[in-house]
């Protein structure tokens, strides 16, 4: 049994780092409280040691990362972020390393500048009313967004590799199927039907006079229910919303391409705990279901097994040590009576984790690496943390 | 108002939570309890892989009820199987059900009607409930969305379709399933944070929905103190001394991870108090498989804390 006192460099730790030098996208998911950001920023980091111009991304609004980081906060422009890292100890770099965190308005006015076929439709959209609230409160438009940037930075070639944190959602992947939903909604039949009548027929949207009988008439109560204008506006957008269907359908099929394309792989983040794993073993099926690459499965915050202390324990008389350190020896006994059995309970623990794992791999990784991080001491949430993980993920000095 | 009769005298208990805290060891240990007070108990999974037999050590629980031992019938509601009873018990005939519903286009459609899984599973433990004899019915449900949708389910069709055959008996279960006299739902949690946060979550949906009535917080894998104030001040005293003694030094490392845990514990389980529910702690038994004997102990935890 691994005794996880130190990291080796074992075959596993070596396709991770293949995996981080070579890959273009890292997309790291897992269940909530597992580590998934802080690994995801040390993944980042171990990047930047490789010589790799990377960029780690989040969509999570709270902080986790900045604080991972060592940072207070991260906006949407990606920030350089080497100098934070090296003040808090952090190996030297031969890459560059930023982050950013997703802002969803600021990524939606992003991509309708790029997508809008003029800038004159970009400008009418993004001054539409009902584009702040498509933008916000559509649901799947913050995972829409998402997806869209991650395609956008990963295949602008700034970049040699993106690590993306997946927010923890009860389905992560979910978030991948967004863009097609979102366009069956500007597929829907009613919207093409006003597109197509407003654009035909060159007509105001709310001429009573010419657009007649029931729909008409629906129309002209709903006017002044709501004030023509709002109307008129919803029209418009429909319309202007139709130029953008083309070239985002187009672009929805290239991050599916890019997503299971030899660039990218992901990685399932975990812990031993059973719930952490049933929601790895949901998203190791998930993922095989919808055909996309599995890196690598990180099992976090693993109970190390007691390793020497199991041999002091063997010693006859062990508690002499203790007495030694100027326990006195009625004190020693009884202390020693506790960490007999601490120590028994923690290889217990550590034998149930390593079965739990044990089988989750079997059934469901088909011999994808399984990296193995220890409990480490205290849970810091800074730039320290990151630079203890890195040789856990693989990043080891050379011998 | 009455007080309600006390938690195990109710006839129909729902045992909720996140995936992975361990509902199916909970379930079975309750059932397990309630046999040995003498009770005819019907325990039911809903559509999942049987982990009710091995645990039991009572051969597969399939679709089929089946008297496993004296007193503790199993089943596996399975919603297709139900959902064809209840066809054939309304079509009469067999061949009509196969024209119907081993149609394509019925089976697809079948599948996008929401809550139809739900409501036959629902409507097979209610009819467990009524026309059967007996006296408690353990249902393990799917994890916390969906165990929460399950008990929703007659009460979401019942006010959306009030008049007809349907209705009558969705009123019916939910009459039953809000019923703070027979049913009591129980939350399962680990002394961990997330767990205890989606426990929270759980108390917090049910009873805002009002949808049934709340039995016991069970806080599973409780590792339990070892080391009290002395054996701390202790650790702290001898860690200053260890100096160059590496095995001490290990062994000290081990026992200050215990001390942070049991920390943890504390706290978590204190959270778990917070839940407003009568709280049963069952002890981690630190086995990577869990098996009769350990249902039996914990039945037994069961029974003392109930």
């Amino acid at each position: 049994m691994e005794v996880l006192e130190r990291p080796v460099d074992d075959d596993a730790r070596r396709a991770l780092r293949g995996h981080v030098g070579q890959r273009t996208v890292l997309v790291v998911t897992g269940s909530g409280g597992v580590g998934k950001t802080t690994n995801a920023a040390a993944l980042g980091l171990f990047g930047a040691r490789l010589g790799r111009r990377t960029l780690v991304i989040t969509i999570d609004p709270a902080r986790r990362l900045a604080n991972a980081l060592g940072l207070t906060a991260l906006s949407h422009v990606p920030q350089r972020i080497d100098g934070a890292l090296a003040d808090a100890g952090a190996p030297p770099l031969t890459g560059d390393l930023f982050a950013m965190m997703l802002d969803i308005k600021a990524a939606w006015d992003d991509m309708l500048r790029r997508t809008a076929p003029n800038e004159e439709t970009a400008k009418k959209i993004l001054e539409n009313r009902f584009y702040a609230t498509l933008s916000r409160d559509l649901p799947g438009a913050h995972e829409f967004i998402a997806c869209e940037c991650l395609h956008h930075l990963a295949s602008s070639g700034d970049w040699d590799l993106v690590v993306l944190d997946t927010p923890p959602t009860s389905n992560a992947l979910d978030f991948l199927e967004a863009p097609a939903r979102i366009l069956a909604v500007l597929d829907n039949d009613a919207f093409r039907y006003f597109a197509q009548r407003k654009q035909s027929l060159g007509l105001r949207f709310l001429d009573a006079s010419i657009v007649q009988g029931a729909a008409g008439r629906a129309q002209s109560v709903l006017a002044r229910f709501t004030g023509a204008e709002v109307l008129e506006e919803l029209g418009d957008f429909i319309v202007l919303l139709r130029d953008l269907y083309e070239p985002l359908t187009r672009r929805t099929r290239e991050l599916q391409q890019m997503l299971r394309g030899e660039g990218t792989r992901f990685l399932v983040v975990t812990s031993p705990a059973p719930p952490a794993l049933a929601e790895a073993r949901l998203l190791l099926t998930e993922l095989e279901r919808r055909g996309l690459p599995l890196g690598a499965l990180l099992v976090n915050r693993v109970t190390p097994t007691a390793g020497r202390a199991v041999g002091l324990l063997a010693e006859e008389h062990w508690e002499r040590h203790l007495e030694r350190a100027g326990v006195a020896p009625a004190a020693a006994a009884r202390l020693a009576a506790v960490l007999d059995e601490a120590v028994r309970q923690q290889e217990k623990v550590a034998r149930v984790e390593q079965a739990s794992v044990a089988e989750l791999l079997e059934r469901h990784t088909h011999g994808a690496p399984l990296v193995r991080i220890p409990r480490l001491a205290d849970a810091v949430h800074d730039a320290k943390r990151l630079v203890e993980l890195l040789p856990w993920l693989g990043d080891l000095p050379a011998a | 108002m009455s007080t309600p009769p006390p938690l195990l005298s109710r006839q129909l208990h729902y045992v909720c939570g996140k995936g992975g805290v361990g509902k199916s060891v909970v379930a079975c240990a309750l059932a397990r309890a309630l046999v040995r007070q003498g009770e005819r108990v019907l325990l039911a999974q809903v559509s999942a892989p049987d982990s009710h037999g091995p645990l039991l050590g009572v051969g597969v629980v399939n679709a089929e009820v089946r008297e496993a031992e004296p007193g503790l019938f199993v089943v596996d509601i399975d919603p297709h199987a139900a959902m064809k009873e209840y066809a054939l018990l309304t079509l009469k005939f067999e061949a009509l059900y196969r024209t119907v519903f081993e149609n394509r286009l019925t089976k697809a459609f079948l599948r996008f009607v929401p809550s139809m899984n739900e409501l036959t599973m629902q409507g097979k433990i209610w009819w467990h409930a009524v026309e059967h004899h007996y006296s408690r019915i353990v249902v393990d449900c799917p994890s916390t969305g969906h165990g929460i949708k399950l008990l929703r389910t007659a009460q979401v069709i019942a006010d959306a379709a009030p008049v007809g055959p349907l209705a009558e008996k969705t009123k019916k279960m939910a009459e039953l399933v809000r019923d703070p006299t027979r049913t009591a739902v129980h939350i399962v949690t680990l002394p961990e944070e997330l767990p205890v946060n989606e426990a929270h979550d759980l108390v917090a949906e049910v009873t805002r929905t009002g949808v049934a009535p709340l039995g016991y917080a069970v806080v599973n894998q409780v590792l339990g103190p070892l080391f009290d104030d002395q054996a701390r001040a202790a650790l702290t005293a001898v860690r200053a001394h260890t100096h160059d003694d590496v095995a001490l030094a290990h062994l000290l490392d081990v026992a200050e991870r215990r001390v942070e845990r049991e920390q943890h514990e504390r706290t978590q389980r204190a959270r778990a108090r917070d839940l407003g529910l009568p709280v049963i702690e069952l002890p981690y038994l630190l086995q990577p498989r869990l098996a009769r004997a350990d249902i039996e102990r914990l039945a037994s935890v069961l029974q003392e804390g109930a």
